[in-house]
């Protein structure tokens, strides 16, 4: 025969334990929520992260050195870049570690632009520092006037940036 | 006395162990609907893409219709709604067709044991009494539920002809 002080401690006591295996059992939930969650929201902010640096590029096609003259907002003028190769005063300008251009389609000769094969050359390098981190891509519309032709030319291409202004968007 | 005492303790554990089988699974319930709502969330439309089909838009093909000027993708998408002629003979939708594969090839690597598994690029005309598949051009498998893609939309004599491209990963 329990006393009615035992049973009373053995109910509290009972409780008790129903309590720390329900906050127990509540915390185990919210553990696994949490890390879902934030495994969620890490893929998010990398392709936000992905977008900032690819409107970055994009921002490229909107610098007087570098627009092509007619009205395309997504267009580079290849001459123009090709001009501001050898110019070392740019360097700065632009606040990237690196800036290249290439040709994606259609397929020309895999080869650096300099003075003696341009326009027979697919890649075109403005910006290149010793140390650099992984460059971000945003595809462009690459033109120049054809001499032979006597019209614009304009290609598939991509704009490749990496440095300090890509990362903090200014 | 005892007995009882036993059968009211089972009893209690009976009980407490509902509870306890009860929370647990309206919570794997709810966990399941959150899950499944964040998964949802993969397909969504991409900057990169949006950027890739105003780039092919401005790009020169080899048909030329009003001599001297190389026509650009987006001319060439009206020429061939219009099924015009290039001057050298050949179909304005067979130019399209060749251009835009190519250039779907070079830029975009797909494969089984790549990141990307398969592409959709497809061409459709709206007009007031019509909507009309002008072209569609797949490769790989797009079978995965995560989607990126995005779409854009050209006036042409009356009507809208909207470029769309899906990249499935």
């Amino acid at each position: 025969m329990i006393s009615k002080d035992k049973k009373a401690q053995l109910k509290i006591q009972q409780m008790a334990f129903v309590l720390v295996a329900i906050f127990i059992f509540f915390a185990f939930i919210s553990l696994i929520y949490v890390s879902i969650r934030m495994n969620f929201m890490k893929k998010q902010a990398v392709n936000l992260e992905a977008d900032k640096a690819m409107e970055f590029a994009q921002k490229m096609t909107g610098v007087p050195e570098l627009k092509w003259s007619q009205q395309c907002d997504s267009c580079i003028d290849l001459d123009k870049a090709m001009m501001l190769k050898n110019r070392t005063v740019y360097n700065d300008f632009f606040g990237l570690d690196h800036l290249s251009f290439e040709i994606i389609y259609p397929v020309i000769t895999d080869k650096e632009c300099i003075t003696g094969n341009y326009p027979n050359c697919n890649k075109l390098t403005l910006i290149s520092k010793s140390s650099y981190d992984t460059a971000s891509r945003a595809y462009i519309s690459l033109c120049r006037w054809d001499q032979e032709t006597n019209n614009e030319m304009c290609y598939l291409g991509a704009v490749y940036a990496s440095g300090k202004a890509v990362q903090s968007n200014t | 006395m005892i007995h009882k005492l036993n059968h009211k303790a089972q009893e209690e554990v009976v009980g407490f162990v509902m509870i306890i089988v009860l929370v647990a699974v309206i919570f794997t319930i709810f966990l399941g609907i959150m899950i499944h709502n964040t998964k949802r969330d993969n397909s969504y439309t991409s900057i990169e893409y949006t950027q890739f089909i105003s780039a092919l838009m401005e790009v020169n093909t080899p048909c030329v219709v009003y001599s001297p000027a190389h026509a650009k993708v987006s001319d060439l998408i009206g020429y061939c709604i219009d099924s015009q002629q290039c001057l050298d003979g050949s179909q304005s939708c067979s130019v399209l067709n060749k251009t835009l594969s190519d250039a779907l090839s070079n830029s975009i690597l797909v494969g089984p044991d790549r990141a990307i598994k398969g592409y959709s690029l497809s061409i459709i005309y709206n007009t007031t009494s019509s909507l009309k598949s002008i072209m569609t051009i797949e490769k790989g498998l797009c079978n995965s539920s995560s989607l990126v893609g995005s779409d854009q939309p050209l006036y042409h004599q009356g009507g809208v002809f909207t470029t769309t491209i899906k990249v499935c990963s």
